[in-house]
């Protein structure tokens, strides 16, 4: 079994989960990556993506799982002779099973581009808050106010960019991003959020899922 | 992509639809002859069509020019370029369409006419070809609809009568020629001429005709196939690869313009179809391969094929589709292993009488002995398509509609020890009368009709209670049996029409009938002037055209139908539609 840790840029960030599978399990098909298949009247590729990434958003640290007997660097190798442009392998992991990283993950790690202009001080500080409410609107919600206090693991200003650590599933850099900036009155550049870590809990301690899969 | 770009498609609702950046897409330059394929529907159905990835590739793959993409956007983006004054563009290096040399519009179907216009607008491009001087790209139709272009005439500088594989090539290099000496639009039109299938409007007036000979492949054996295809960012209406098993048909069906305007028959051979769909398979990754044609179960290596198709499917877990299959030729063998969804048959009629008047050759044997065939190996749904309206139809051809559902019910029961009931599904379209065929002089019903038979026919198969009864619109038919045979005064009424807020129209929640109807009568046009029946000896807008059935022949079959008597297939004889010495009918028929 592979698991398998990619890019998404450029054009590809605008590629929603569902095609991301898509292009993943033709992908395969196209690099000759014998990859298993389901059982059943109707057979298909068994792919098992990582959490989803927000649309637009770019990522140096996405993930996804296949059962293959193929090795490591042959399967980085022929992924990336075909792949979808934008979607570039950045390194194979060998697994013994599938690390079920879309339940497993429960913080990502985000940088933003940002003009903070001498603000470092009062945004690192957000953590020293009890509670940091700011505009959080959704698409329901347009009006939604949120505490991030909860959600956010940890913020670091440091020359143009901030880089949070926050819930992976039910918080949005962008979003916080536009928040933090209108709350600083300072300027961040929505189209260069990268995602560029991903973390799981283990006894309550936070690991790279880097580092898990290579354990 | 600029930044201003960026955020404008981030508010889109399927971004992906405006970005391209497909895989196997190729890698542009911007030099030589700049071409644009522009197709007046979203990206999900456009890429969809084998036509344009056939002739995108051809193009990317001459030396000499460059091909990228445009699509009509959907209504969220066009608000939101036209808000922020921001001009169409391609996907692939996002060049407004203006900056093209050549546009090649695709025209599939009717109601897509007012989407060229509102391309046109969003790319702030003149509507008519005598509004725009040299700074402007010429503009270009093919598809489907050019069979008669008279309604979009006026909008185009040139039309591509015919198969593009090897006609856009010659055009292309043309105009290269033109642009090195310095181009003149003029001068090119009037070269551009000389190209078989080129059809010039401006140069070529209903009051100063010259024949246009439609172009299409002689060896499609060896026909321009893009196994290395572009694979859509987001799923397709048809999220397949398609490979062509021939073009043409054997069967004659008189109401059918595909099976007419397509010949001569032209067949691919075993092999080359099993190469092409294994590296089809390896190119783009495809999991489902579509064979397609106008007949599948006709193909004559139909035996030859199934067999080999397996050690692909095997290797490469790839379904095979097989779709229009015909009931006389459907056969145990076509079926699919796994699943047992449904099947789906087009008797098109619902008497004997009336399939012979329109030679449709199935018997209701052929249509009882398919459904015996499918219930017995596991099926439970059967989609029928009938076509209302047709020429001679009589209450009693309705009731034939409803007598066969009855007797596939009946069958059901006899093999299910009396229980249960199929799931049967009846698609009803409604006839429309179109150039090139044997019916293109014929009548077609009004909307009042349609809605008539419609209703009768809801009523009716409602009683046989397993019957799902769906119908095509009688509004759509109606504007499109307009101008399926209209001529140059329509481009107004598009122009009219667009104007007043229409287009989508193929999409039945954005269809406005009535504004179809208002332009027609400010434009003092009656409908009826186009979905009359036609006399014989009339002018015919396509009549300029040359399909290469002669006229005589469409004559003959229409003498044939009017009496009731069928004519066999190609395949059983030639029957000397004009193509004899081209067409491979019967290569390897009986």
């Amino acid at each position: 079994m592979i698991t398998l840790k990619y890019y998404k840029k450029d054009k590809a960030i605008y590629l929603s989960h569902i095609d991301v599978l898509r292009h993943m399990n033709r992908t395969f098909r196209r690099a000759g990556i014998d990859v298993a298949f389901s059982q059943g009247f109707n057979p298909h590729m068994v792919t098992k993506l990582g959490i989803p990434l927000p649309l637009a958003i770019n990522s140096a640290a996405e993930y996804v799982t296949v059962q293959t007997d193929m090795g490591p660097d042959d399967f980085l190798t022929k992924y990336n002779a075909v792949c979808v442009a934008g979607m570039e392998g950045i390194k194979a992991f060998k697994v013994e099973k599938n690390p079920n990283l879309a339940a497993k993950v429960v913080y990502a790690e985000y940088v933003i581009k940002a003009n903070i202009a001498g603000k470092e001080e009062q945004i690192n500080g957000i953590l020293n808050n009890e509670s940091f409410v700011v505009d959080y609107p959704t698409r329901k919600e347009p009006d939604r106010k949120r505490d991030i206090i909860p959600d956010v693991h940890s913020i670091n200003c440091s020359g143009d960019t901030i880089t949070v650590c926050i819930n992976a599933v039910n918080m949005r850099a962008d979003v916080l991003a536009i928040s933090i900036a209108r709350a600083f009155d300072i300027e961040v550049d929505t189209n260069n959020i990268w995602r560029t870590k991903q973390f799981i809990n283990e006894n309550g301690v936070l690991i790279d899922v880097d580092a898990y899969l290579s354990k | 992509m600029d930044k201003l770009l960026q955020e404008l498609i981030l508010k889109a609702e399927k971004p992906a639809r405006y970005t391209g950046g497909e895989p196997n897409q190729p890698i542009m330059t911007k030099e030589g002859v700049r071409v644009c394929m522009c197709m007046p529907d979203l990206y999900e159905v456009g890429m969809s069509n084998l036509g344009l990835k056939i002739l995108y590739h051809r193009i990317n793959d001459l030396s000499y020019a460059e091909c990228e993409r445009s699509f009509a956007p959907a209504d969220d983006f066009g608000k939101i370029l036209r808000e922020n004054d921001y001009p169409l563009f391609s996907l692939e290096t996002s060049t407004p369409l203006k900056d093209f040399d050549l546009l090649g519009f695709s025209v599939q179907y009717e109601l897509l006419y007012s989407n060229i216009l509102y391309m046109l607008d969003l790319a702030k491009i003149p509507f008519y070809s005598c509004e725009r001087g040299d700074e402007y790209p010429i503009l270009m139709a093919g598809g489907p609809c050019s069979v008669n272009p008279e309604p979009f005439a006026d909008f185009f500088d040139l039309i591509n009568v015919g198969e593009g594989e090897d006609m856009l090539p010659e055009i292309i290099s043309l105009y290269k020629d033109h642009k090195e000496k310095g181009f003149n639009k003029q001068k090119f039109l009037e070269a551009a001429q000389g190209i078989k299938g080129v059809y010039v409007p401006a140069l070529n007036t209903p009051s100063n005709r010259r024949k246009v000979q439609k172009a299409y492949v002689e060896d499609f054996d060896k026909c321009y196939y893009p196994t290395k295809q572009l694979v859509p960012s987001i799923e397709a209406v048809h999220d397949r690869a398609m490979v062509e098993l021939y073009r043409g048909c054997a069967n004659g069906c008189r109401f059918c313009q595909a099976g007419f305007w397509y010949r001569p028959i032209r067949y691919r051979k075993v092999d080359t179809i099993l190469k092409l769909c294994e590296e089809t398979v390896k190119e783009t990754g495809f999991e489902e391969i579509s064979l397609g044609s106008l007949s599948t179960g006709d193909y004559p290596g139909i035996y030859d094929l199934i067999p080999g198709l397996k050690p692909c499917s095997d290797n490469y877990h790839v379904h095979f589709a097989l779709p229009s299959l015909r009931l006389d030729t459907f056969k145990a063998e076509f079926s699919q292993e796994a699943r047992k969804s449904s099947l789906t048959f087009a008797p098109e009629a619902g008497t004997q009488r009336l399939r012979d008047v329109i030679n449709k050759n199935v018997t209701d044997e052929d249509i009882m002995r398919s459904v015996e065939y499918a219930f017995g190996s596991g099926y439970q749904s059967i989609k029928l398509y009938f076509m209302l309206g047709l020429p001679t139809e009589t209450q009693e051809d309705l009731d034939g509609i409803v007598q066969i559902c009855r007797n596939i019910k009946h069958k059901y029961r006899e093999m299910h020890g009396g229980k249960g009931a199929p799931n049967i599904s009846v698609s009803c379209a409604v006839f429309v009368p179109k150039p090139f065929t044997p019916f293109q002089w014929a009548e077609q019903i009004t909307p009042e009709q349609m809605i008539e038979k419609q209703r009768y026919l809801l009523a009716e198969l409602k009683k046989v209670k397993c019957v799902d009864f769906k119908y095509h619109d009688n509004t759509t038919s109606h504007i499109e049996g307009v101008f399926a045979r209209g001529d140059r005064r329509l481009a107004r009424v598009i122009e009219k029409a667009y104007r007043m807020g229409a287009k989508m129209d193929g999409w039945t929640e954005f269809f406005r009938y009535d504004i179809w109807l208002k332009a027609l009568e400010e434009c003092g046009i009656s409908p009826r002037k186009y979905t009359r029946e036609w006399k014989v000896d009339e002018e015919l807008p396509w009549g300029f055209i040359d399909s290469g059935v002669s006229e005589k022949y469409f004559l003959h079959e229409k003498e044939l139908s009017e009496k009731g008597l069928p004519t066999a297939s190609c395949n059983k004889g030639c029957k000397g539609c004009g193509f004899k010495k081209l067409c491979n009918c019967n290569e390897w028929g009986e």
